[in-house]
């Protein structure tokens, strides 16, 4: 009975919509849908989610500790400290001079580079949630597209977008050995990640990488299914065909 | 010893990789002259104003070095507000620099009578936009 309860909360607290529309209905709902937004622009501003995560998370650390805030990590007895420089007096939030790096305040402001790697892939994790919907939506309602191309841009979309968050967290590891200005590392994988994000999108549109990924999924999907396909149609016409010449000669 | 040579080798990294990125910036505005100059299409890129920002990181190598070369004794406190001050400087300095050689192709691209054609080509974090002297040869989607 307890069971029952508990089942019936969690359910209720998990609770989705599921809705079923008719091919009327959803083309009704595409096309208004694509006249009434710009579905690249919503793409656009999907995939860049990331990046304007991070920048909120440096704009926090600047708020907090300024621009050339200090923060050193210190080791003592296997436990990581934070120790922030400067008048805690002036500050928000962090108002003592000392704290544990698992603090959910520090956590929260990601000072120092392990924290700013997290927030790095919380923040690619955002992105992808995101822009898939988004790419999978606008691919629903564009008429001319097709599924590989679909498989296609969403696989190069994940490649790019967790390429620029490695290089976005290393920079950030790189930037914490480097300074003890606390918002040295963050800043850091904000460039990082917007310039490597810049970067690959000009090589892909250079070399086609989306595109050559698709032409061989299409070749690959017509060497397998497509041949399966033409096969059992030969099979079926040569079938037919024999059922035909047995009924004639009957 | 062997941490220390990676943290060594992921600097030097991450430090070539950031001249690279500025390279790939200067590169591509000269690459924006050329075709300027000698074709009637050119391809801007959004967002390539943001290239210099991993310059940064250099730039705080730089700092840390020097701070740890000459602020010592009296000079330590006045050394460090002084590096505050250039490190805003440097930041702003970066993002500006971007943004005014991309507006100064805009503004050649406009005085040569270049006009941006109706196709934006949109990508997952950045748009290209044709411009065309003549909107008869812009691409079709």
């Amino acid at each position: 009975m307890a069971d029952n309860n508990i089942d019936i909360s969690r359910m209720n607290s998990e609770r989705k919509e599921l809705h079923i529309l008719s091919m009327e209905q959803f083309a009704e709902f595409a096309t208004t849908l694509s006249s009434h937004t710009n579905m690249d622009n919503a793409r656009f501003t999907a995939g860049i989610a990331s990046q304007l995560s991070d920048v909120r998370l440096a704009s926090q650390i600047i708020d907090e500790l300024g621009l050339t805030g200090k923060a050193v990590i210190k080791e003592v007895n296997n436990r990581s400290y934070v120790v922030l420089k400067g008048y805690p007096g002036l500050r928000e939030k962090l108002t003592g001079t000392r704290y544990l790096a698992s603090n959910p305040k520090v956590v929260d402001l990601a000072i120092g580079h392990k924290r700013v790697g997290n927030a790095m892939a919380k923040g690619a994790r955002l992105s992808i949630f995101i822009a898939v919907p988004m790419t999978v939506l606008q691919f629903l309602i564009t008429e001319q597209s097709t599924l590989m191309r679909l498989v296609g841009t969403i696989a190069t979309d994940l490649v790019k977008i967790g390429l620029s968050t490695l290089i976005a967290s290393g920079a950030a590891m790189v930037a914490g050995t480097i300074t003890t200005i606390a918002a040295g590392p963050i800043i850091a994988a904000v460039g990082f990640g917007i310039a490597t994000a810049v970067t690959l999108e000009y090589l892909d549109r250079t070399f086609g990488v989306t595109d050559a990924l698709v032409n061989a999924m299409e070749k690959a999907k017509q060497r397998t299914i497509g041949e399966l396909a033409r096969q059992i149609v030969t099979f079926e016409r040569n079938f037919i065909n024999d059922a035909v010449r047995r009924m004639q000669f009957r | 010893m062997m941490r220390s040579a990676l943290k060594a080798t992921l600097v030097v990294l991450f430090e070539a990789m950031a001249i690279a990125f500025a390279i790939f910036f200067f590169w591509r505005v000269q690459q924006q002259y050329t075709a300027i100059a000698q074709s009637a299409l050119v391809e801007m890129q959004s967002g390539s104003a943001l290239l210099l920002l991993p310059l940064i990181l250099p730039i705080l190598h730089l700092m840390s070095i020097a701070e740890a070369r000459f602020a010592n004794g009296a000079h330590q406190a006045k050394f460090r507000k002084m590096q505050s001050r250039f490190f805003i400087v440097f930041v702003v300095m970066l993002v500006a620099i971007g943004f005014v050689v991309n507006q100064m192709v805009f503004s050649t691209l406009n005085e040569q009578g270049y006009q941006a054609c109706k196709l934006v080509v949109h990508q997952t974090r950045t748009t290209f936009t044709f411009y065309s002297k003549d909107l008869a040869l812009c691409p079709e989607a």
